[in-house]
Parts: C-alpha cells; structure tokens; sequence
C-alpha cells in the first residue's frame, strides 16, 4: 500500500520515527540532486542533503499543510540552506590554489576549444552564469521535476512569477549556451 | 504588453507540460517556432542531466542520525509522545559514549532508590533486612516498550572471515554538534546496505580482524558485514549503526561478531541481526518491530537473544559468566528450559551451562570506597565482593568508583563490577622537607609522621637532614602513608619523569620529545629503542640543568600511531573529529588553537589505549603565505625557472619527471622572516601544450588576467571569455603555451562574485566631489544659524547634513 507524503508527515510529527526514516528514503535522491547540481560537490551536496534533512525533522512540528505541501516546503528548506552556504562561502576565500591541479589535459588545443559542442557539461556551465533566482526556477522546474505552483511556493513567489522567471531563465541560459 | 507577455509564458508553460505529460520533445517542438523549440529541447536536456551517485555510506549514516535525531525529539517533546524520565536521559546518554558506560547505572540506582524508599528499608546506617517478598511487591519497573526473547545455546561457530575490505582512509570529518551528522570524506568507496553496518563513534583503540585473521586499526565510518570481528582496547569504545537505526555499541576490552546482517527496514521485510560477543561488554538499542519474523540475536558463549526492540546490555566476563541487564522494555532469558522474564531495571546472570538466575533488580552507582574487604562500603552502603566480582583499575581506599551490582534475594547487595572513576585529589599528598626521623613504618618529614610500608619506594642513601619529597595517600583517619620518598639534593639533582618520543639516539645524549637527555654507563635503556619511540625517562637534573637518565624504557604502543584531521570541539580536554585525546608537555601544539579550528592530530595510542597527540597542526593557517609561479626549467641543481633561481630544501616536493625545458608549477613559501623556499614543484602535464587550472579572479583588465596565488597570466587576441571575470569570481582557465610563454585561451566564470551595493549618489544638484572625493557644504547649526561655517563630507554623508539646515557650496 503506498503511503503519501501527507500519512508520513503525520506519523512523523506524532513521534513515529520510521515515518521519518521514509520521508528520508522518498526524497534524499531528489534533494541530493538538486544540492549537487548547485554545489557540484560530491561530499559538500552529501553534507548539504544532511543539512537538509536535519533541519526538516528540526521544524517537522511547526509544518502546517496548509502553508505549502510538503514536497514544496522540504524544497523551501533546501533553498534557503543554498541561500545560506552560499552566503558563506562568498564571504571567505575560496579554494586553495595550491589545491588548483589541471583539471583536464585532454584539450586537444585552442581551436577545438572554440568548437566546443553544446555538451550537458556546457548546460551547467551556462547555469552558472545566469541569474541566480532564473537558475532557481530552471533547476527546480526542469532539474527536480517540480510543478510551477510548488516552485512558487518553495521560493515563496507568486506563480505568475516564477513562469516569467522560468521562461527569462530558459532565454538567457540559451544566451549563455551560444557564447560557450 | 503585459498580456503579450504573459501569454507567451502561458504557451511556453503549455508545451513544457505537454513534454511533463511523456510527449517526446521532438514532437512537441516540431509545432512550435524554432526560437521556442530549441527553448524546449533544452528543458529536455536538463532533465537528463547526469548526477552522480551518492555515496551509500553517508545514506546510511544520514538515515540513521535523523532516527536519533527524530527520536531525542520525540523523548524531549511530552506533548508529542510523553516518555519516562529515565527515556530522555537514556537518549541523552546514547550521543554521550563516553560517559554512558558509568552513568548509565544511575537510572537504574534511581529505581533501586525509589524502591527502598517505598518499602521503608533505605536506612543506611542499619544493616539490610531480608527483601525477598519485597521484590515481588517492587513497584512495577518502567513501561515495556519492546519485548526481547532470550534463549540459551551454544552459539553459532563465527562465519568465515570474507577477505578483508579496502581500509578507507579518512581524510577529513566534520565533527558533530550534538545531533548534527558525522559525515567523514572517505577516498575509497564503500559498499553499505541493509547487509552492513557502519562504525563509527570510535574512541581509543578498535580493530577489525581481516581476512588473514590478523587485527587492524579500525578506520572511522568502516563498514562491517557478516562474518567480520571487531574488538576495543582498555577505555576505548566503538559504535555498529544498522540500516534500520539499530545499534551496538561496544564497550571496552570486548569483542563482537557480526553472523548475520540484514538490517532491513519495515516495508522491506524482516530485520535478521546476529552477533556474538566474545567478551566484555555491549549494549543495544534496538528498533522496535511489530512484526514476529524479525530477529535481533547476540549470542554469547551461554546462549542467544533474540529482540524485537527494546535496549539492553550483555556482559561475558573472562569466566564466561553472562549477565543481561534490561534498560528499556523485557527480555525473555531462557536456558535449559528456563525461562525468566526481565523487565527494565533488573537483569539475570547466566553461569556457564546453568539456567538463568531469577530476575534481581540492578544496583549501581558510583561512590567513595570507604572500607575494603568482603564486604566494600561503597557510598556508605556496603556490597558482597566475591571472586566473580570484577574489579578494574586498582581502587583504594578513598578513590571514587563506579560500582555494578544485584540486590540478592536474602538482601545483599552483590558487585558484579567495581570500576576506579576516579583516585581522589583529596586524599593524595605530596610534601617537601627535611628527614627528621627514619623508623622502620614510620618517617618523620617536615614535621609530619609519615607511614612507610614495604610497597613504598624510597631512594637509596637517604640520612636525617636529607631534603626530600614524599608523595602518597591519606589514609582514612588522616594517616599519611608514602608511596614514594625521593631525595632532593642540589648534589644529587632533583628528580624527574616524563614519557616523550625518542627523536635523537647519541653516545652521551638523547633527544627526547625536544628534551636533551644524557645518559651515562649507569644508565638502565630498555634494547632495540629506536629513534620514534615512545618512552618513559626516570632521571635526575643535576646543576647546570643537565636532565641525567637513570633510565630509559620503552613504552610500547600496542595500537600504534593514529592521525586525523577534524575541526577541534574542544581544548582541554581535547576533542577534535568526536575523537578524545590526550596531550603531553612535549606534544608540539600549533599556536592559538581555537575551537572551530581544522586541525590534523597525529600521535600514538599508548598501552593502555590513551591516545596521546604528538602534534596538533592547523591546516588552514594562513599566516605564511605562498605565491605560484609558472615558467620553464631552465636548470637544475641550481633549480632555475623562468630566469628566477629558487630556493629548494629536503622538504621541497618534487611531482612528476622534471626535465629542462618542462613546464612546471612552483608553489613558493615566503616566511615570516622574509625568506621563502619552494615547497612544490609539479611538472604540468600538456598535451598540445595546453591545460587548465581554476581561481579566484584578483584583477582582470586589457589581456591581463590576475588569479590569486597565480603570476599575471597574458590572453591570447582570440582568447574566449564565458561569463564576467570580475574580482573574486571563480574561474577555469585553460592556459596554453606560446613560445613557451604560457597565454590564456579560455575563461569561464563558473561563479560570479558578489557585486556590492553601488555607493549612495549625493542627491540632486549636488556638486561633483572635489579631487578628494568630498563634497564641500555650508554647516548651518540648528538653532545657532550665525555660526554657520563650511565643511566638506563624503558624498554620502550629504543628505544628512542637508536634512538640518544646511546647504550645499561653501558658506557666503
């Protein structure tokens, strides 16, 4: 029989701790995938879906349904420790550079680089470069696979919002793809 | 134009929801313009963006936090799911190993407490009175909340060893706060599920016996599965987490294997856990299951227990006599047909072969040993000690103990285990003075009486008026008893002793942890010493400061070295990484340590499992900064790159085949005292004469590009830019080489730095800002306009100046 979101939540905030242990399995993957896709970190997206999953049972007894689903809202919890780690790591230096190793030899040289092909790789790439609240919307749409009205509600956005922001988003990242 | 807008955002949101909705793109796009169905593609694409996949260690560890986590939450909220006091301590004391082995027994010394209490018999200062009835009217013991089913047998023959497992070697760990994850960085991969478990919680020595039946120092976050062994040292202790939030956890000098793993979670089916324990202690906190297939078993060499969830602890002493003690819910104990209920707060102990004993309720707590003999006073309470009793650590008179017993059902109160906590300071002594009396069990010191025995160390030669020092105990009634009389002489040199690393062996002199010692013919040196040992130094320092060995032994070090690297909890006593450690006066200590620092803790574990640091480094001290520098060997030995020769010692390292003409990296080291050496020097691999690094943007103007840590780098004229290189933006760079001058080809900005708030614009009308960037106004005082005079502000401090009165331009 499968149990949704909505039973699970409700054990869960009535003391049952395998309820929290499902929620886990149901959604790590997702956010993991989401984390990363930011981060692109193996071990800090690793630590970060911790986080995440942390502060959920922390403010499991304050959720309210009505407020937002409970996919939108773990999301929201998500987006906002992005917010957070990314406060923190524009506030203090970044890698060592004695840590900068070549990262790739295979180039084949100058003019080939310059032909490099619209690549997954370059995808992310240009993600980068986008806005930051345009890329919210992207990786939450299309990435995580999220519905508009629970993107508004995880970034806290009207949905009129977030379809401009998506469609600005999904324009500039092509932008950004045809200058890689 | 709004509307325009929107309803080209409705249209684009149709056609992603017909992609949602399992259309393939191409047939979704091929009604669409080009514009918009490339647009869709895209969004396809990024759906399929690859992510790797997580690591399955850090699942289960995550997973099993968040079961700790949800259940401390759930014991600390009564208005979700009221629990029993003695719940929440248990939870308490379950992130607290390191105290849980003594304190654990308070709960139960409570139960004992209220007993005594109910049944009018708590009068210390009267012997016990017979209780047997009393027991069976005992109030009842804590709610069940699991039941456990113990059978006794032989146990399984331990599975074969499986050939041992990649050790991962940790290399990083952030360190929990309470409740927050341990997660350490692990450089191996790991196979975990349902059919391992993870170790963790490590403290002192734990080994794993591999594949050759030989024991290895367990590594943090290690995973275990069926057929391995695991055992702690003296003080050390080690964590088993399941995949369903079950856990053991080992306490020192034990042993357990794993027989059977199959930790599964409800909706998978039934949880099958077998463990043997060999010796020593453990304890369980299982997952309650509702359901009658699952198993939690840890047999013993007199038998098995099966849980379905509920906490307790076994106990296999050397004799093999076994003791199951219940913290939360009952335990069926069965042996020779024999079955005996326990509930929580009692246990039953199982002799060899022989069924269980009825039920007793525990009894333990901690206490001064006032008396010694059949009988201890313990607290003021007195325990049978038998030969069974267990006693650990040498405790005397005085000393605070952790005692672990029975209430028999004639009354008495039985030890089980005596553990020394704690050799109180208050009933030590140490003085100074001259030898006024020798006597054969009695000396006079400064006045003082001091008992001598034949256990007590006094130097040879010592003669009234002799300067001394006596160290020893105080005896019940305040009688001085010396364990030790040396004699301080100026002459002679006054007494020394530490344990330190031996670093230098010479004929006359040693060097100990930085320490030089001599040694002479006299001196007793433990054979085959070498230079990195641990040992102890018994000597003198005579005048001159001269530090004399009478004696250098090896102290051996059973677990071998360790090093770590974790953010530091706590100074004094240390805890960096959840690991407890020990420092010396020798151990070399990084300056202004302070919490929160990432450090790398490298030592020994000594014989009796302490871990001693031998040296604490910061690893993100930034006080000695290096520069990069790029550029082609011109020489070698001089080492000459790019026309500048550098300074190389032994601890320069040197990566790769390095041949003149090779491009090399050099990561240059400038000291605090304006010297500098190469610490590095790595040959970059091309292939075509390119590569590529990544850094932070210094400066980025014309076809110079500045990265921190990196010489100014030349664009090449057709060099691609991908995004804003503006300060502090991160970048990668692919650097290709030009007449073997290194030129940037590429950049892509892969993170765009933090744009700050644009400066506050003076308002309008305002005069521009003279050469020295101020603007230059006429201060009108309120109140007092006669006094006005003229002043020059920053830009944006002229609206407030405005705001009273005062106008721009210089006063008329």
């Amino acid at each position: 029989v499968e149990v949704t979101d909505r039973e699970l939540v409700k054990r869960a905030q009535g003391g049952d701790v395998e309820a929290v242990g499902q929620l886990y399995d149901g959604y790590h993957e997702h956010i993991f995938r989401y984390v990363w896709s930011r981060v692109r970190d193996q071990q800090v997206a690793e630590d970060l879906t911790g986080e995440v999953f942390t502060r959920l049972v922390s403010h499991l007894p304050t959720y309210r349904e009505q407020e937002a689903p409970f996919r939108a809202w773990l999301y929201r919890i998500a987006h906002n420790l992005m917010v957070d780690h990314f406060r923190v790591e524009n506030g203090r230096s970044h890698t060592p550079l004695h840590l900068a190793e070549p990262v790739y030899e295979t180039r084949p040289g100058p003019a080939a680089v310059v032909e490099q092909q619209l690549t997954l790789e370059g995808v992310q790439q240009a993600l980068d470069v986008i806005d930051p609240l345009q890329r919210e919307v992207i990786l939450l749409r299309f990435v995580m696979g999220l519905p508009l009205d629970e993107v508004a509600l995880s970034l806290d956005k009207s949905v009129p919002a977030v379809k401009s922001l998506q469609h600005r988003g999904i324009k500039a990242l092509q932008a950004a793809l045809r200058m890689i | 134009m709004v509307n325009r807008m929107n309803e080209e955002w409705d249209e684009f949101q149709s056609q992603i929801e017909r992609l949602e909705a399992g259309e393939f793109s191409g047939n979704v796009a091929a009604a669409l313009p080009e514009d918009a169905a490339e647009l869709l593609q895209l969004t396809a694409m990024l759906r399929e963006a690859p992510t790797p996949p997580r690591h399955e260690e850090d699942v289960v560890a995550q997973r099993a936090s968040l079961l700790r986590l949800a259940m401390a939450q759930k014991e600390q909220n009564p208005a979700v799911a009221p629990l029993p006091f003695w719940a929440v301590a248990l939870a308490w004391l379950r992130q607290r190993p390191a105290v849980r082995w003594a304190a654990l027994g308070l709960v139960p010394l409570l139960l004992l407490f209220v007993f005594f209490a109910a049944s009018g018999q708590f009068r210390p200062d009267q012997p016990a009175e017979p209780v047997a009835d009393a027991v069976a009217d005992a109030p009842p013991a804590a709610p069940i909340v699991g039941e456990t089913a113990v059978s006794l047998t032989e146990p399984a023959a331990p599975a074969a060893i499986p050939a041992p497992a990649t050790e991962p070697e940790v290399v990083a760990a952030v360190a929990p706060a309470d409740l927050t994850l341990y997660l350490p960085a692990i450089n191996s991969p790991l196979s975990t599920s349902a059919e391992t478990a993870v170790l963790s919680d490590i403290h002192g020595l734990v080994e794993v016996q591999n594949g050759a039946g030989e024991w290895t120092i367990a590594a943090y976050s290690r995973t275990l599965g069926a057929g391995e062994r695991l055992r702690t040292g003296a003080f050390s202790t080690a964590k088993l987490s399941f995949y369903d939030g079950s856990e053991a956890v080992l306490g020192p000098n034990s042993e357990l294997s794993l027989d059977e793993v199959s930790a599964r979670q409800p909706r998978n089916g039934f949880r099958t856990i077998v463990l043997t324990q060999w010796l020593g202690q453990s304890e369980h906190y299982v997952e309650f299951r509702n359901d009658n297939g699952s198993r939690y078993a840890v047999n013993t060499s007199n038998g098995d227990g099966i849980a379905r969830g509920t906490a307790f602890q076994v106990t296999v002493a050397p004799d093999q006599l076994t003791r199951f003690v219940v913290t939360e819910g009952r335990v069926d104990v069965s042996n020779a047909n024999v079955t005996v209920p326990v509930t929580a707060g009692q246990l039953t102990v199982i002799p060899p072969g022989q069924p269980p004993t009825s039920p007793q309720f525990l009894i333990t707590g901690e206490g001064i040993v006032s008396e010694i003999g059949a009988d201890w006073i313990i607290g003021g309470q007195a325990f049978r000690v038998t030969e069974s009793t267990l006693i650990i650590g040498d405790p005397k008179v005085g000393d605070l103990v952790y005692v672990e017993g029975r209430l028999l059902a004639d009354g008495v109160r039985l030890a089980d285990r005596i553990t020394l906590l704690q050799t109180a300071a208050a009933n030590r002594f140490s003085l100074s003075g001259e030898v006024e009396m020798i006597g054969d069990t009695a000396w006079t010191v400064a006045g003082q009486t001091i008992t001598v025995d034949e256990e007590t160390l006094i130097d040879a030669g010592i003669a009234l008026g002799d300067r001394v020092r006596v160290e020893g105990i105080i005896q019940p009634g305040g009688e001085l008893l010396a364990e030790r009389i040396s004699r301080l002489d100026p002459d002679t040199g006054y007494p020394f002793h530490f344990t330190g690393v031996v670093q230098t062996i010479g004929d006359t002199a040693w060097t100990i942890s930085g320490q030089v010692v001599r040694v002479n013919e006299e001196t007793a040196v433990s054979p085959e010493i070498v230079v990195g040992d641990v040992v102890a130094v018994n000597g003198r320092v005579l005048p001159g400061n001269i530090w004399l060995a009478e004696s250098i032994t090896l102290v051996q070090s059973v677990g071998g070295d360790f090093e770590f690297t974790g953010d530091v909890q706590s100074i004094d006593p240390w805890l960096v990484a959840n690991i407890s450690f020990q420092t010396r006066p020798w151990t070399a200590i990084a300056d202004d340590i302070a919490i929160g620092d990432i450090v790398r803790v490298r030592g020994i574990i000594l014989e009796d499992g302490t871990w001693v640091a031998a040296a604490i480094e910061r690893l993100d001290d930034t006080a000695e900064p290096t520069i990069t520098l790029i550029g082609i060997v011109t020489s070698i030995n001089p080492w000459i790159v790019n026309g500048i020769q550098l300074v190389v010692d032994d601890n320069t390292l040197f990566i790769g085949n390095i041949t003149l003409g090779s491009l090399v990296r050099v990561d240059i080291l400038l000291r605090a005292d304006g010297t500098w050496v190469a610490t590095r020097i790595q040959r970059l691999d091309t292939n075509q004469g390119c590569f590529a690094v990544s850094g932070i943007v210094v400066s980025f103007s014309g076809n110079q590009l500045v990265l921190s840590g990196w010489p100014p780098l030349t664009l090449s004229d057709d060099a691609q830019i991908i995004g804003n290189p503006t300060p502090n933006s991160v970048v990668i760079v692919t650097i290709c080489l030009s007449n073997d001058t290194p030129v940037v080809i590429l950049i892509i900005v892969i993170q765009s730095a933090i744009v700050p708030p644009p400066p506050i614009p003076p308002p309008p009308g305002s005069p521009p800002p003279g050469d020295d960037g101020l603007v230059t106004i006429c201060k009108v005082p309120p109140g007092n306009p006669s006094a006005r005079h003229t002043i020059r502000v920053a830009p944006p401090a002229v609206q407030a100046h405005l705001g009273t009165g005062s106008f721009l331009g210089p006063c008329p």
